[in-house]
C-alpha cells in the first residue's frame, strides 16, 4: 500500500518517518487548508499526490512553502494549468 | 490579586492559537519574556505601520513552542512504490480528525484507536466530528479541509487519478496508548483497503 501523509508538525514526522510525508506549516487541524477554500485544498492535494508518485527516498519529508492565507492559490493552480502540469 | 501564567495565556484554542496555545505550558519566566517582547514589538509596529516584525516574532514563538518530541521513534521507513501511473490508481483517504457518520458510534475523545468506514457517496449532512484536541469549528461546513473527498472526486473526473475508492476511513488521532492501533485497527484497515483494490492512500493528520 503506497501512502503519503500530510503533517503540520515536523518533529513528529522526523520521529515517525512515514514512507512519504508532506509537511505544510498550516495550523494544527487544517492539513488541507481552510473550510470552503477549494483552491487551497486542491493545491495541497496535488502536491501530496506528486510526492506519492515521485518520492524515491523512504522517510522523505517534503516541505511545502505555503503561507496559510497569504498565498494566491488560484494563481498557483492557474500557473500549473498553463504549464500543463496536473499533479 | 496575583496574576498567574494561566491568566495571561488564556486563549480560545482556535486555529490562530493552534501553536501559540502551548505558551500555557511554559514557565513563568518564558511567558513574561513573550509578553514583554510582544508589547514592545506591537507598540513599535503601531508607530511604524510595519507589522512584519510582530508576525515574525509570533512565527518564531510558534516554532519554539511546538518543538516538542513525541515518545516514539522509528529509524526506518517501509516502502511500497506506486507501480502504476496515478491515472490508473484507486485512491483512498484516511483522516485522524475524528470524522464519523451520524449513525456510527462517536469516537471516545479521551483515547480511541478504532476506525469508521466512510462511503464515498455519503451525504454531507451525515458527517460528524468527535475530537477535542483541535479546533473543529467550521470543519463540518467543509470537511475537505481534513478529508478532501470532493477534491479527489474532481481529480478522478479529470483523469488525474483513476478512481476514488468506495470506502475511506476515519480515525480519531488522540491515542495515548497506540498498541491497539498497531496490532489491531491499522492491520484491519490495511487489509480492507487491499481487498478493495486500493493502490494508494492519502492520509491527513490533524
Amino acid at each position: 500500500m503506497t501512502t503519503v501523509v500530510v503533517m503540520m508538525h515536523r518533529p513528529t514526522a522526523e520521529a515517525l518517518r512515514p514512507p512519504r510525508t508532506v509537511h505544510v506549516r498550516f495550523p494544527f487541524g487544517r492539513p488541507f487548508g481552510l473550510p470552503g477554500h477549494a483552491e487551497q485544498q486542491r493545491v495541497v492535494v496535488e502536491d501530496a499526490l506528486a510526492v506519492l508518485v515521485n518520492a524515491i527516498t523512504p522517510g522523505q519529508i517534503v516541505d511545502l512553502p505555503y503561507r496559510w492565507r497569504r498565498e494566491d492559490y488560484a494563481r498557483i493552480l492557474a500557473e500549473r494549468a498553463s504549464q500543463g502540469q496536473k499533479s | 490579586m496575583a496574576i498567574t501564567v494561566k491568566d495571561l495565556t488564556q486563549n480560545p484554542g482556535t486555529v490562530p492559537f493552534s501553536r501559540l496555545k502551548y505558551l500555557a505550558r511554559r514557565e513563568e519566566e518564558e511567558v513574561v519574556e513573550f509578553f514583554n517582547r510582544l508589547f514592545q514589538l506591537t507598540a513599535q509596529a503601531k508607530d511604524s505601520g510595519q507589522w512584519h516584525e510582530v508576525e515574525r516574532f509570533l512565527e518564531e514563538w510558534e516554532e519554539r513552542l511546538t518543538n516538542f518530541r513525541i515518545p516514539f521513534y522509528y529509524d526506518s521507513s517501509p516502502w511500497s512504490p506506486l507501480g502504476k501511473p496515478l491515472s490508473q490508481c484507486r485512491l483512498a483517504l484516511i483522516t485522524t480528525g475524528g470524522l464519523h457518520l451520524k449513525d456510527q458510534e462517536p469516537f471516545n475523545v479521551e483515547g480511541d484507536w478504532s476506525f469508521r468506514p466512510i462511503a464515498k457517496d455519503t451525504p454531507k449532512e451525515q458527517f460528524r466530528i468527535a475530537h477535542i484536541r483541535y479546533d473543529t469549528k467550521g470543519v463540518l461546513e467543509d470537511v475537505n479541509c481534513i478529508f478532501p473527498l470532493d477534491r479527489l472526486k474532481e481529480l478522478a473526473e479529470e483523469g488525474v487519478i483513476g478512481h476514488v475508492a468506495d470506502v475511506h476511513y476515519g480515525f480519531m488521532g488522540y491515542i495515548p496508548k497506540p498498541e491497539g492501533l498497531l496490532q489491531d485497527t491499522v492491520p484491519q484497515v490495511a487489509s480492507l483497503l487491499r481487498e478493495a483494490g486500493v493502490d494508494a492512500v492519502l492520509i491527513g493528520t490533524t
